[in-house]
């Protein structure tokens, strides 16, 4: 074997490494001799002169290379909490395996399962916590898309963190969060932008359409005078129901029950802290004496499925005060109140 | 003010700053090191800071035969040795400041 002033040195700094142990050491030193030749090719000085003692070589390469015993160079540290958390279910995985000799062969087996279950139950509780849908399936594209997502996350997490890379754990949930929430509101924005004229083209005309801008009707003669308790109905001799509810509207409190097409609903604006009512012609609740004005407020009839009464000529139920705009009136001349045909369901 | 002493908290920021500018060997990092203003940078420092690098999983690593000398192991960083190198920039950016902000309210 040919020693060189190279050799030499690296053989020198092996021996003054005795107290790194052995797999450590020989990966620390295995490129060593290269790199003492690459230093050496730099000059003609000879190594000692440049690097010194090779026992202080080698007690600065050992300080260097065990800096971090724990093998992450420069890792960030974990946020406490999930280190906390981390420490107790390690911790209780112990004592469960110590009490139960299956448990951490069965805890190996079921992960997947777990990987799975927990991305399904990522999924649910977002599209409850956003759309409000209960269901434990998913209904519709959207959160199809949101249970594929949240369980491909979740597995490709698992694979992750089996493979010992913790370090983006919280980055994961982050990322997998952000996610799911994109996908939500692109594909709101998009069912939304779909939803919005067929409402208008398709449903406004249906006599039970809840979506459409209609909130109530106010019917006036040829004359301009206000009319009320005006039954409507539709080509099929359905009565024409509104849902003034969905549009954040209460029937007026204390009032008698309705029928549930006489025009204009006698509804009002629930929303007092407004400086102004959303619309003039519909005036504010009056405020109750609790605070939750809703929950002294009766159902109001117009979302009561019941079918409307057929229109008579004596059907007309005494209103309490609806609006100021339907203020008594004279009867009003052609009263449209009987519609051609008696009405079928 | 000894310098060594300071450059042990930072040397493997400074190692991975090199490295993602270029894929490098050994020596040729104790040089860029050197050039970019680190004097005192000893040679063992950064070639055991680099095993260690590499071991830790931060940075990649190929040989590339030399014409005139041995064989070069170069390194370079992978998404690992990235996301680390981004995560000790933010901390040494707040820590210089902090430093800064020490050193001038006298």
């Amino acid at each position: 074997m040919i020693t060189t002033p190279v050799s030499d040195y690296a053989a020198a700094v092996r021996a003054a490494l005795t107290d790194v142990p052995e797999p450590d050491r020989s990966e620390l030193l295995e490129d060593l001799e290269d790199h003492l030749a690459e230093v050496a090719g730099e000059s003609d000085e000879p190594l000692e002169a440049r690097l010194g003692a090779p026992e202080s070589y080698a007690a600065e390469l050992h300080a260097a290379y065990l800096q971090r015993p724990d093998q992450r160079p420069v890792s960030k540290k974990k946020p406490r909490l999930l280190h906390r958390l981390d420490a107790r279910a390690a911790a209780f995985h112990t004592r469960m395996a110590e009490r139960l000799p299956w448990y951490e062969t069965a805890r190996n087996d079921f992960r997947p399962a777990w990987w799975l279950f927990r991305g399904y139950l990522v999924a649910v509780a977002f599209w409850i916590l956003t759309t409000g849908d209960v269901s434990p399936f998913p209904t519709g594209i959207l959160e199809l898309l949101i249970l594929v997502i949240a369980v491909g996350a979740s597995v490709a997490l698992g694979y992750r963190m089996r493979a010992g890379r913790r370090r983006s754990y919280l980055l994961a949930f982050l990322a997998l969060g952000t996610g799911l929430f994109a996908v939500f509101v692109v594909f709101g924005l998009m069912v939304e932008s779909s939803d919005g004229p067929t409402v208008y083209s398709s449903e406004a005309d249906s006599a039970f359409s809840p979506n459409g801008d209609l909130a109530n009707i106010y019917p006036y003669s040829k004359d301009g005078t206000p009319l009320k308790d005006v039954l409507l109905y539709d080509q099929n001799g359905r009565p024409i129901q509104l849902d003034p509810e969905w549009h954040g509207y209460q029937s007026v409190p204390g009032g008698a029950p309705q029928i549930p097409n006489s025009y204009p609903l006698p509804i009002c604006d629930p929303n007092t802290y407004m400086d102004e009512p959303q619309t003039p012609l519909i005036p504010f609740c009056p405020s109750s004496d609790s605070g939750d004005s809703r929950a002294t407020v009766p159902q109001p009839p117009s979302a009561a499925p019941l079918p409307a009464a057929p229109p008579t000529e004596s059907a007309t139920p005494d209103e309490p005060a609806a609006s100021a705009e339907s203020s008594p009136s004279s009867s009003p001349s052609g009263s449209p109140t009987k519609p051609e045909s008696s009405p079928t369901e | 003010m000894d310098t060594t002493q300071l450059l042990k908290g930072v040397l493997d920021l400074a190692v991975l700053a090199v490295l993602d500018r270029e894929d490098s060997y050994g020596y040729d990092v104790v040089r860029r090191l050197r050039e970019a203003g680190m004097d005192d940078v000893g040679d063992a420092s950064v070639y055991g800071t680099l095993r260690r690098l590499f071991k830790a999983g931060a940075l990649n690593s190929y040989v590339v035969p030399s014409e005139e000398g041995p064989h070069r192991k170069y390194y370079g960083l992978n998404a690992t040795g990235r996301t680390t190198l981004a995560d000790s920039r933010k901390t040494w950016t707040s820590f210089a400041q902090t430093m800064d902000t020490l050193l001038e309210s006298r």
